[in-house]
């Protein structure tokens, strides 16, 4: 799956290589994902090239078990693509869980509900329908008629105040690929942070939620 | 807060019509004594009504916690056992838990099937694509991805670990690391 290892001597050369080739995308997605608080981008492109190229080894690998080949190599090729599927399945995994977690917020804000795939948007609106039935069967419909919304505590708030929102402040590590410069922390102008390359920060992720949506800063 | 509201503005109404009417100094003193007793059990109305809002409100707050965090655990249940509680956990349920749960699963089933991948396999990085298991309940005669394998009670044998991980989690094999 790695395909293309080596090619050029220098460590640069081979570094951006790596870095370019789908299973390290993955990987990186898949980290970013897991660390940030809040659902990122549904990377359409990116699992589709990589359940192509699944398919292929698959077919590969089950070539190589009839034609006899060494049993270690086709292990090994095995492992790669137990892998693989690991991480693709677990990156769907935790945006799922993400979505259960924050479902009425998504559906609230139209840039969030973007984010999500077709299919999790299907997933997210059955979803909703489910827990709110269910909290309505055991618990809402038993409240005197002002305090039955599942959004607002009673229909005197100004606001949805019961709804579940990310929690855009919480810390996460976060590392550069390249030397940015200095970067403005907060709206207010207050710090100003150099941002070297390789470097570990830990920042409250709502100081840097462009730049990783632009995929300059990886979370750790 | 709305018959707050209401109880305020007739308070206000009371004051003004008291004033309109241009009493003499005798009544005026009877009737502001009359003003602070309407006024003291119109406080203690809206106080009264404060305090059933915010405890109604805390209340809500409370059973909405209890049985969204009960989702939670059940739906974290779902991603370990597919489809079909074991019968102790059943029976802790309430009738909308069990629906909840049956539902939660369709919609999964749904979305896996719209995906075409099973979700619900691989919980841990994998290290080998065999393990080594033990089977400590009698299944029989199972089909696995690429072997038709006797499942007796006691057996060690190497499976596919996607195969295997089912019944991991379900209890009924247990893995040999040693």
């Amino acid at each position: 799956m790695d395909s293309g290892a080596g090619e050029s001597s220098a460590a640069d050369d081979y570094e951006s290589l790596m870095s370019t080739t789908d299973a390290e995308l993955l990987k990186s997605a898949w980290r970013n994902e897991k660390a940030a608080p809040e659902i990122l981008n549904y990377a359409a492109d990116l699992v589709q090239r990589s359940r192509q190229q699944i398919q292929l080894m698959e077919e590969m690998v089950e070539d190589y078990i009839n034609d006899g080949v060494d049993p270690l190599t086709v292990s090994l090729y095995q492992i790669d693509l137990d892998r693989t599927m690991f991480l693709l399945r677990s990156y769907l995994r935790t945006r799922l869980q993400k979505i259960e977690k924050y479902v009425f917020h998504i559906q609230k804000t139209a840039e969030e509900w973007n984010r999500l795939s077709k299919q999790e948007q299907k997933f997210a609106s059955r979803f909703a329908g489910d827990i709110k039935h269910h909290l309505d069967q055991s618990v809402l419909s038993r409240l005197p008629d002002q305090y039955q919304s599942h959004l607002r505590q009673s229909a005197a708030s100004e606001e949805d105040d019961m709804v579940p929102e990310p929690q855009l402040d919480s810390y996460v590590v976060c590392r550069s690929k390249k030397y940015l410069g200095t970067y403005q922390l907060n709206d207010g102008g207050e710090e100003l942070i150099n941002i070297e390359a390789d470097d570990l920060y830990a920042l409250p992720y709502k100081s840097i939620k462009p730049l990783v949506e632009s995929g300059q800063v990886d979370l750790v | 807060m709305r018959k707050i509201q209401e109880h305020e503005d007739k308070l206000k109404d009371k004051n003004r019509s008291q004033e309109e009417i241009g009493t003499s100094e005798d009544e005026m003193s009877k009737s502001q004594a009359e003003k602070t007793l309407i006024q003291n059990a119109l406080k203690s109305d809206q106080f009264g009504a404060l305090v059933h809002h915010l405890s109604l409100v805390r209340n809500k707050r409370c059973l909405m916690a209890y049985v969204y965090k009960r989702a939670e655990v059940i739906r974290s249940l779902g991603w370990m056992v597919d489809s079909v509680l074991p019968e102790e956990i059943q029976e802790k349920l309430s009738t909308s838990e069990k629906e909840y749960f049956k539902n939660h699963a369709a919609t999964l089933q749904s979305y896996m099937a719209e995906l075409d991948l099973h979700l619900t396999v691989d919980m841990i990085p994998p290290k080998d694509p065999y393990i080594k298991v033990r089977v400590l309940d009698d299944i029989g005669e199972i089909a696995l991805s690429d072997q038709v394998a006797n499942l007796a009670r006691h057996a060690i044998m190497f499976l596919r670990r996607t195969d295997a991980e089912q019944y991991i989690t379900q209890g009924q094999m247990e893995e040999l690391t040693g």
